[in-house]
């Protein structure tokens, strides 16, 4: 059985994939708790990646979708820099934490991060992926190898021998495999889309957005990971992976909503009581989720009609109209779930959300207080006294 | 579209009214449950038994693909008595939900009743709790959406629940014969039962049988049905039709077709009784794995049952057939009486099967001895089909022995060994006999000489459990290919002796006798083993007499310790009989552990020589010990006193142990001189340990190096001084000279007559 579980951490990112056969991936990490605050419901991130890694002090792959704090927040306190000295000693007596392959788009290589308080961490982050990128290893750039011309040049990098740490949009992540993980990732985003016959023009080069397949017993189980991406990039995809005829990559049983349920995922139009999309992410959400899928809003509570940080001007998401469209439109129809993250199991104690794949497809793990736990089929029967 | 639920009698009141311990304990854990929300809580008195019943929306962890429609929220009534004399029941309100496998069969279709649990509510409630219970339910609802919750190794479901009744065909008879329609006899024999029992016998067998107890019986199978959904049983001909007809099969032709082959005559007067078999499926597309055979029994004479389907109809009290084309009936008015599970009496593979074995072990054994113990290893290992047996006994069950014996004082005045071979054979009445009893006396020759000695060249395995040591002895010596295993347990009843020949038999029985004498006379743990008048926990126990004659004596040993023994035997032979090697064990009873703990002995083969008149067999130890002592003694000689025994019927001298030299000897270069210190203790401290069968055999000595073992005049004196001891007991004087490289020279009677051995070295 692989899980795949999404954190409570409010409208942050981290979600932890767990195959089958051991290997442990993780989308982002962003720690932004405030363990003073009793009323503060989110999980303690670093003690639930430690407790599920136990022994294992190292994830296969650790991806930064793109270098939003609410994607990275507190990774130099968790992570092992294999290139930055200053954050390789233990945290509180606690070895770090290494990430074998980073997986990175693209513009966290290139791109001008501003050098503030703020922006230490990425700036870190940017620095190992620089660093790794250079050295040829623990690395892979999601882009057209193109893209990274330019920096390579400005620093003595030779394209040509760092080809096989890209991967472009529209191919498969080569660390992994049906026939040997029972998982693939397909990379929709960065990609580039065809202007004319000559012309190809990089766009979203910012954010990482991959199709998941999972198989169990010959069963294929399919996760939508969506970033932060906003319609328009998801009008894109849509559109380029339709052209290129692989509408399988567009199909999904489990969605992590992009941007904590925002209706800009969906229009530039919030709508009153409910968004409505435009056709193409319409047709993401209605034509190719599956049956009984699960869609997961990895944010604060949905607010309430009326309620303050629901009438507020600029409103950060979630947005209710948003949700009321995933619940209406997408999940009613096919008999699915809605999930927000930290409205699980109850907006009163959340706690991470795990969504078991196997032969069965999808289900979200309904958490067991005691020890009636999935071998209570065995453990219903006392075995006959023999006589 | 909102869903819509199954009422539940009773007046809503408010949660904090309710007062039931379950009740209150369910709602405790739906509170604690975040994702779970109580719905109603309800009162009800309505049928005299005061219920309280939770309505909760339960959280389910269904999958995306399923098996079974269940929803993501389920709305559960869980439902508390006050009596407390069943399971609280758990409902599943939905009206649209599915007709699933393990669901309780109720007389309204809805609520379905959820199957929560295997066991009795007896054993369940010791352990019931609320969390448990809403726990269970939502695993339950959950391996029920994926198809799980009929595990892939359980067996099938029952395709309709029983009647508490049961019918009993001799093993095979079906299958020995095509006929669709068999006269049969079914018998009660105890009627006070819950579980009626019917005993089925061929009618030949009883002729003074009644005439409601002779039946006929038809056959029919069925198409293959898919298991899951257990059904109530069928009242009818007719209803059972409705379960059966599928796939262009109709129950009521069938019947009809063989119905008109039954002659007209006495067995159509006979009762009617319907034999199905269905075969069953996991799965709609999978193997049929399983055949389900029900009996159904009519009150209809099989004439009667004729008319009543349009076969036959009655003309002047004859049942004549209705010729042309007919229209049958339903079988509406074919009412069912009971419908009967159908079991079969046991086979010994079944048997051995029952008993772990997954194949059942055929070795032809030899059985000496059928008393308290031989009787007992002997049935327990019959009831694992284990064993082709002659059970061989001169005894005859006297009342006394229903004290520690298998058998009963039912079989008083008969041969103990006749008594144990048809017990034996009983456990797989019908099926062909493991065992025959054998009235003999293997230490005399008489009628059955030659029986018993074809008996023992066919034997794979002799058993001795004679408790016999002549007999021991008999057998050892006894040409055949047959290993021996002997059993017996010591005077007090708290040690089982198991004494294992190789399958070679390089040692033989004989040997093992004496080695375990040894053993008895020197080792610490087995200081009292052979203390004929202590009991099992340490206590004196007399004997008891039960006759007249000197030798009517019969020891106080519980029956439990037999018992015990008995089947620790039995599983000892089980196991022996897989092994090559030869073993030697003894299990004593520990009343502080309050168990058997096993007392470790090693088996080596003896050495043996033959001199003139005697063969002499020397424990390997023996040699070993003499080559130390000597080496340690070394420049000086040194020697000591030979312990064995002597088998003057077989003319065979055992040395099997040996003493160092008592503390007051003289040693020397050249010579030594055997002192007398402590030894008169120690020898007599080996004859009671051993009862006298070991003890001063001879004298030992050493040579220094350079001189050989040859005796030397010193020598040929100190052997005719042994002899003017030995010569009293009638036994030869023997001598043992070690010297350098391991050699031993063993002088028996005469310094001429003399063996040369190398040992094994010190």
């Amino acid at each position: 059985m692989h899980t795949v579980t999404f954190h409570n951490i409010g409208n942050a990112d981290c979600i932890r994939i767990n195959l089958a056969n051991g290997k442990k991936i993780l989308f982002d990490y962003a720690n932004c708790r405030n363990p003073y605050d009793k009323t503060d419901l989110r999980c303690d991130l670093p003690k639930e990646l430690r407790d599920d890694l136990d022994e294992r002090d190292y994830y296969d792959v650790v991806a930064f979708t793109h270098l939003d704090r609410d994607h990275y927040a507190g990774s130099t306190d968790f992570f092992y820099f294999e290139h930055i000295t200053k954050y390789q000693d233990d945290v509180d007596g606690e070895p770090r934490i290494k990430m074998r392959t980073m997986w990175v788009p693209a513009a966290i290589i290139t791109e001008a991060l501003s050098r503030d308080a703020s922006t230490v961490e990425a700036v870190a982050i940017q620095t190992e992926a620089r660093a790794r990128f250079k050295a040829g290893s623990g690395i892979r750039v999601f882009s057209r190898p193109g893209r990274l011309k330019d920096w390579c040049e400005e620093n003595g990098v030779d394209l040509e021998k760092r080809k096989h740490l890209v991967t472009d949009a529209g191919l498969l992540a080569p660390e992994f495999s049906l026939d040997s993980d029972e998982v693939e990732f397909f990379v929709h985003s960065p990609f580039a889309v065809r202007q004319n016959a000559n012309e190809v023009e990089d766009r979203n080069c910012d954010a990482l957005v991959m199709d998941v397949t999972f198989e169990s017993d010959g069963q294929r189980t399919k996760l939508f990971l969506g970033s932060d991406v906003t319609h328009e990039v998801l009008t894109d995809i849509v559109k380029v992976t339709e052209m290129k005829n692989r509408p399988e990559r567009l199909e999904w049983d489990i969605f992590k909503l992009p941007h904590h349920c925002s209706y800009l995922t969906l229009s530039d139009e919030k709508g009153t009581d409910k968004t409505k999309p435009v056709p193409s992410v319409a047709r993401v959400f209605e034509h190719y989720g599956q049956s009984k899928c699960i869609v997961v809003s990895s944010s604060d509570t949905i607010p309430r009609k009326g309620d303050e940080r629901d009438t507020l001007v600029g409103a950060n998401p979630p947005h209710r109209q948003a949700a009321n469209y995933y619940r209406q439109d997408v999940i009613a129809p096919k008999n699915g779930q809605f999930v927000v993250t930290m409205e699980h199991p109850s907006t009163s104690k959340p706690t991470p959300m795990v969504v078991e794949i196997d032969f069965c497809k999808a289900s979200v793990r309904q958490r067991v207080l005691t020890s009636v736990t999935s071998s209570a089929a065995a453990a219903s029967y006392t075995a006959p006294r023999a006589g | 579209m909102g869903e819509t639920y199954s009422p539940i009698p009773g007046q809503s009141v408010q949660a904090s009214t309710l007062r039931l311990p379950r009740a209150l304990s369910f709602l405790r854990a739906i509170e604690e449950s975040p994702q779970d929300s109580v719905v109603e809580c309800l009162v009800d008195r309505t049928d005299g038994d005061y219920s309280e019943t939770i309505i909760v929306d339960l959280c389910v962890a269904r999958p995306q693909k399923t098996v079974h429609e269940i929803c993501l929220v389920e709305r559960i009534a869980g439902r508390f008595t006050e009596t407390d004399a069943a399971a609280p029941e758990a409902l599943a309100l939905r009206m649209t939900f599915p007709q699933v496998p393990h669901l309780n069969l109720r007389k309204d279709e809805y609520p379905k009743s959820l199957c929560l649990y295997a066991e009795e509510w007896s054993s369940q409630r010791l352990r019931w709790h609320g969390k448990g219970f809403l726990e269970r339910i939502r695993e339950w609802l959950r391996l029920t959406a994926r198809g799980e919750l009929h595990q892939r190794d359980q067996p099938l479901e029952p395709l309709m629940f029983g009647t508490g009744c049961r019918v009993i065909l001799p093993h095979g008879w079906l299958n020995a014969t095509d006929s669709k329609a068999l006269p049969l006899n079914l018998a009660i024999y105890d009627s006070h039962l819950y579980e009626r029992v019917l005993m089925a016998s061929p009618p030949a067998r009883d002729k003074d049988v009644q005439p409601e107890q002779q039946y006929l019986m038809l056959r029919v199978a069925t198409p293959a049905v898919t298991h899951g959904v257990i059904r109530n049983s069928p009242c009818s001909l007719s209803e059972l039709s409705g379960f059966t007809d599928r796939d262009g099969f109709s129950l009521i032709s069938e019947i009809g077709e063989q119905l008109k082959a039954v002659p007209s005559g006495p067995v159509r007067d006979r009762r009617f009784v319907l034999l199905v078999d269905f075969p069953k499926k996991r799965s709609a597309d999978g193997p049929i794995e399983h055949v389900e055979r029900k009996a159904f029994l009519t009150v209809d004479p099989v004439a009667t049952v004729g008319e009543k389907l349009g076969v036959w109809a009655k003309l002047d009290g004859a049942t004549l057939p209705i010729i042309g084309e007919t229209t049958l009936g339903d079988g509406g008015s074919v009412h069912i009486e009971a419908v009967l599970n159908v079991s079969e009496t046991c086979t010994w593979d079944v048997l051995a099967l029952l008993n772990g074995e997954p194949e059942r072990n055929k070795i032809k054994i030899l059985s000496i001895g059928a008393g308290a113990l031989g009787s007992q290893v002997a049935c327990n290992l019959a009831r694992a089909g284990f064993g082709q047996w002659t059970v061989v006994d001169v005894d005859t069950f006297l009342p006394h022995n229903a004290a520690r014996h298998a058998m009963t004082a039912h079989v008083t005045g008969f041969g103990k060994a006749s008594a144990v071979a048809c017990e034996m054979n009983g456990y797989a009445p019908g099926e062909p006999e493991i065992a025959r009893g054998l009235l003999a006396d293997v230490l005399r020759s008489g009628s059955w000489d030659s029986d018993l000695d074809t008996v023992l060249k066919d034997a794979e395995l002799v058993l001795d459990m004679s408790a016999s040591v002549p007999v021991a002895r008999h057998l050892s010596s006894r040409s055949s290919s047959a290993r021996i295993i002997s059993l017996f347990l010591n005077p007090s009843g708290s040690d089982l002796v198991v004494l294992a020949e190789d399958r070679m038999r390089t040692c033989p029985l004989n040997d093992l006798e004496m080695l375990y004498y040894w053993a008895a006379g020197s080792h610490d743990e087995l200081v009292n083993h052979l203390d004929e008048n202590r009991g099992p926990e340490g206590m004196i126990r007399p004997h008891m007499r039960y006759g007249a004659s000197c030798r009517d004596i019969s020891s106080l040993i519980p029956h439990d310790f037999v018992a015990l023994h008995a089947a620790n035997g039995a599983r000892s032979i089980r196991r022996l009989a897989a092994l090559p090697q030869a073993s030697m064990a003894i299990y004593r009873y520990d009343q502080h552990v309050g168990g058997l703990c096993p007392v470790p002995l090693s088996v080596e083969p003896l050495h043996a020589c033959s001199t003139k008149n005697w063969e002499v067999r020397i424990a390997p130890d023996v040699l070993r010990s003499v080559q130390q002592y000597r080496k340690n003694a070394l420049p000086n000689e040194t020697g000591g006193v030979l312990i064995g025994g002597v088998d003057f019927d077989r003319s065979v001298v055992y040395v099997i142990g040996v003493l160092a030299a008592p503390d007051d000897s003289v040693q020397f270069p050249n010579g030594f001189i055997r002192g007398s210190k402590k030894l008169a203790e120690r020898l007599g401290e080996i004859e009671r340990r051993t009862l006298g069968n070991l003890g001063y055999l001879g004298e030992w000595h050493s040579h220094p190096s350079g001189v050989g073992t040859t005796p030397s005049t010193a020598d040929s004196q100190l052997l005719g001084w042994i002899q003017e001891h030995t010569v009293l007991d009638g036994r030869p004087a023997v001598m043992m000279i070690a010297g350098q490289r391991r050699e031993c020279r063993v002088v028996v009677g005469t310094v001429s007559n003399h063996k040369i051995i190398k040992g094994a070295g010190a």
